[in-house]
């Protein structure tokens, strides 16, 4: 770590108090937010000597001046959008303030509340901070950043019983020819008793190849309570700029027979990172995690997953595929934990990798950490190249290399999308997939 | 169920089943006082007679050895350990007048290795083995030296090689294991006291497979022992260690270096059985088992293979590794590392490919049991160079009881496209109904227990020399019987 010792601060670390004492001196939670910016002055930005930050070297990101982002003004045309066109009820967030004039909601149904943290923390920042301060505190240096940062995001609350028809989809976007900004948006979760709900969480750059784009740090933290029996699909893909440092933080508590279900799709970035921490608290709770991440150029893609296996009789199951390119560097991090008296865990896992390049890197590590003995816990992990067999098969079958080698990595993709349950974002996703492998020479 | 095992008293009565091994056997130690510094370093290279290189690279180990922290990584607790408080030399009395022969060993360290069941010239000429056996720090009897130096083997203490081949041991030693390695690897190259040396020439298959074995004796001493096996082009040899020691309740450190170096077309098979004293069944004593092994298959088709089977020590911190330099070079790993009590093993292999068409294998089975913690921790890295290269690694654990815990921490770090690299691991408890069908068809408990155990091991066992896997099942049944929760 690279700590701040007796006071003295790092150069970087001291422009961002500079920037947290100038955007928040006369803000209304000014205490909170301290709070969390002094433990993550204190803990500084990990370097590769943590552990946890073994593949991933925070060196660049920790080198630039990022100043606060302010909204923009709304230039964006609603009907050339790049998000999932067909959701009901979307939040749109425009350099990481709310933007009402490109979001639509339908009726809430009861019993169901979705607003924006923004407007709410400007009405009512004393409620609004208690329902933060029942949230479980920060872990992570960026949650801590986050925490200390963050001025706008989503609230869903939903009471038992309560339940979305229409997903709910939350967009943010950074626009493009903006100095170089960072945003801390924070989604908050709340679901009762039986409530059932479907999000999507996307993440996009505007003017990827616009001249002189700057570069932009996201650093998202969504917070998920699942009370007995709820229900939460979740989709999150990320689809940032090329120059976009984006770090993500999703933490998971399922109480008795809740359901927790991810697609965590991770294609764009310079440098991407999402720690997805689940805790399985009540018994019968159960989380589905299914994982795509496509490293390409130089792109680092890292995904880091803890599944926590506290209560009797939870379930998880994990699927993690990755295809790196060009010189992408993918990472994967799981951690199948299983608490002293958590019997009768049954838990899978399996990360498997396609490396397609000689400059590509995959570096995998499915760890388990098991503490109870009436368990039955597997991982499997696999990296190579495309199968020639099959690709020998589809070549005597009269398919160029080309088209067989697409086929063959679409197919392989294919696995974790066709599992995607809403209809919405299987349709875009596939477009998107197809778009990426099919519609170019992929080097033998 | 018919029964509850875990409450049968007979299997109580089995569990319970004090260290077979556990005695000291009273010898007068030539002991130096606990401490460390540069003068005790000089003073041991003295008392070895060594030449001046050996003096400047301990040395320098030692000077290194200072500006290192104890890694705190692995799964492990360790309380801490006074390095002042260690005596680092302690030889045999009888050290003076060393043996020729095995008459004129002393009496007494003959009667110890006839409680461990190793009659060392009985046993020596019914299996064929050459022994080197290390009691404490120096080596007091070899065997069969002469049938092996007809073939051109060398196969001595470490100290004799020194005076007699130093240029073999400045050639090689701490190449593959440099002496900045790790700290318990740096502690060992500046205070190593003995060990065993091998030196297979060109085109020699070694006519028996040798072994050395190990014993911790006089109290307070940390054992250091530098192991170095050479395997010239095509040669071939098959190494076994095995190891005991008495009981008492003090940690002692145990901190070993090997190093392996197969030429081209050399074969190396390293085998182990360690049984060291794992502390008692409240977790106080036992060994502290820190022990960097490595090999390097440095001419093409060569191959190295480690099989350890792991029972006893308090902490095992262990990681036999391959480093598969040339071309066609494979890599082995197999391994049965048992946990009982308050026993905690970070154990698990590395496999680094470096050369093209490189191939490894690694097998873990990890068994765990009463209080104990069981980590595989195994990193294989296939570098760019290392074109076609193949890594299978299946590692499994089993749980006995609900207050133990088993972990697998395995790191694959791919770089070539052309590479395959697979990993496979699974966690359960023995089946209700794997021992029900035992039982129902009147197989008791301990042996469906037993059984079950050695079936899961199978893969490992079938790796091991004959003598040893007879060894290894026994030491099994007896840490383990009656376990079963």
């Amino acid at each position: 770590m690279s700590a701040a010792t007796a006071g003295t601060l790092s150069p970087k670390l001291e422009r961002y108090r500079e920037l947290f004492e100038k955007r928040f001196a006369s803000d209304a939670l000014i205490e909170h937010r301290r709070d969390a910016f002094n433990q993550f002055i204190q803990a500084g930005f990990p370097t590769p000597r943590d552990e946890a930050w073994k593949y991933t070297n925070l060196r660049r990101l920790e080198s630039r001046d990022f100043a606060v982002a302010e909204s923009a003004p709304v230039g964006i045309d609603p009907g050339q959008h790049p998000w999932i066109s067909c959701t009901a009820n979307r939040l749109v967030f425009i350099n990481g303030h709310w933007s009402p004039a490109l979001s639509s909601m339908m009726p809430q149904p009861p019993g169901a509340t979705v607003l924006s943290l923004g407007e709410w923390l400007k009405h009512e920042p004393e409620r609004a901070q208690a329902y933060l301060s029942n949230s479980p505190s920060a872990q992570t240096v960026f949650e801590r950043l986050n925490a200390a940062f963050a001025e706008d995001g989503v609230v869903i609350d939903l009471a038992a019983d309560a339940m979305f028809d229409e997903p709910v989809h939350v967009v943010h976007l950074w626009t493009a020819g903006l100095q170089s900004s960072m945003s801390h948006p924070r989604i908050i979760v709340r679901a009762g008793r039986n409530s059932r709900l479907t999000l999507i969480e996307q993440y996009l750059g505007l003017g990827d190849s616009a001249l002189g784009c700057s570069e932009v740090f996201t650093n998202s933290v969504v917070g998920v309570e699942l009370q007995n029996g709820a229900q939460m699909e979740h989709y999150r893909l990320q689809q940032e700029g090329s120059r976009t440092f984006h770090i993500g933080q999703i933490s998971v508590r399922a109480q008795e027979h809740a359901r927790y279900a991810i697609h965590d799709l991770a294609f764009g970035g310079l440098l991407s990172r999402l720690n997805l921490t689940i805790q399985l608290q009540g018994s019968g709770s159960h989380a589905e995690l299914k994982g795509l991440f496509t490293p390409d150029n130089s792109q680092h893609i890292d995904t880091q997953t803890r599944i926590e296996h506290i209560a009797p009789h939870t379930t998880s199951e994990e699927d993690y595929r990755g295809i790196a390119e060009g010189r992408g560097r993918g990472v994967f991090n799981g951690k199948v934990f299983v608490h002293q008296g958590a019997q009768k865990t049954d838990a899978r896992q399996s990360s498997r990798n396609l490396l397609l390049s000689p400059t590509a890197e995959i570096d995998t590590k499915p760890e388990l950490e098991i503490y109870a003995n009436d368990v039955k816990c597997s991982h499997g992990a696999t990296t190579g190249q495309l199968d020639t067999t099959a690709l020998f098969y589809l070549r005597s079958r009269g398919i160029s290399e080309n088209d067989a080698r697409t086929m063959l990595i679409q197919a392989f993709a294919q696995s974790i999308v066709s599992s995607i349950r809403s209809p919405e974002v299987r349709g875009y996703v596939e477009t998107l997939l197809k778009g990426r492998f099919s519609l170019r020479q992929v080097n033998p | 169920m018919a029964s509850n095992p875990q409450t049968d008293p007979a299997l109580e009565a089995l569990v319970g089943q004090k260290y077979r091994h556990g005695f000291v056997t009273e010898i007068e130690s030539d002991t130096v006082p606990p401490g460390l510094d540069e003068d005790v370093i000089r003073l041991i290279s003295r008392k070895k007679g060594e030449p001046s290189f050996m003096l400047e690279w301990r040395l320098k180990s030692y000077r290194h050895w200072l500006t290192m922290k104890e890694p705190k990584w692995a799964h492990l607790r360790i309380s801490p350990i006074d390095y002042q408080s260690i005596s680092y030399y302690s030889a045999p009395k009888s050290k003076a007048n060393a043996p020729k022969s095995l008459e004129e060993v002393d009496p007494k360290l003959l009667e110890t290795y006839d409680k461990l069941g190793i009659p060392l010239h009985e046993r020596a000429r019914l299996a064929g083995v050459a022994v080197d056996a290390v009691f404490d720090s120096v080596s007091v009897a070899t065997t069969f030296k002469e049938r092996l130096s007809k073939a051109g083997v060398v196969f001595c203490s470490f100290s004799e090689a020194v005076l007699k081949h130093p240029e073999l041991i400045e050639k090689y030693l701490g190449t593959v294991v440099p002496y900045t390695d790790n700290f318990f690897a740096t502690l060992n190259s500046a205070v190593f006291t003995d060990g065993s040396f091998v030196y297979v020439p060109k085109g020699v298959r070694c006519p028996m497979e040798l072994s050395t074995y190990f014993r911790i004796n006089a109290a307070n001493t940390g054992q250091f022992e530098r192991t170095l096996i050479i395997a010239d082009e095509g040669s071939h040899v098959s190494y076994l260690e095995g190891c005991t020691a008495p009981m008492r309740d003090e940690n002692q450190l145990h901190a070993a270096v090997v190093e392996l170096v197969a030429l081209e077309n050399a074969q190396i098979k390293y085998s182990t059985v360690q049984n060291w004293y794992p502390g008692d069944e409240n977790g106080r004593g036992g060994i502290y088992n820190f022990v960097t092994k490595r090999g390097e298959c440095r001419g093409a088709n060569s191959r190295i293979s480690w099989t350890q089977v792991e029972t006893g020590s308090a902490i095992t911190w262990k990681y036999p590794s391959c480093i598969l330099t040339g071309e066609n070079s494979v890599g082995e790993f197999y391994s049965v590392a048992v946990a009982n009590n308050y026993q905690q093993a970070d154990t698990g292999t590395k496999m680094i490919h470096i050369g093209r068409n490189t191939r490894s294998t690694i097998v873990s089975k990890g068994i765990s049991a009463g209080h104990g913690q069981n980590s595989y921790r195994g990193l294989v890295k296939i570098l760019p160079s290392a074109v076609n290269a193949r890594n299978y690694t299946q590692c499994d654990s089993l749980l006995m009881g609900d207050q133990c815990g088993a972990h697998t921490f395995p790191y694959m770090e791919v770089r070539t496209p052309t590479a395959s690299v697979e990993h496979e691991a699974t966690t359960s408890k023995i089946g209700d109904d794997q021992l029900f069908y035992c039982l129902s068809r009147g197989i008791s408990a301990e042996d469906a227990v037993n059984m079950i155990v050695n079936g899961f091991c199978k893969a490992v066992f079938k790796e091991l020399p004959m003598e040893f896997a007879v060894e290894a099942q026994n030491l099994l049944a007896v840490s383990l019987e009656g376990s079963v929760g």
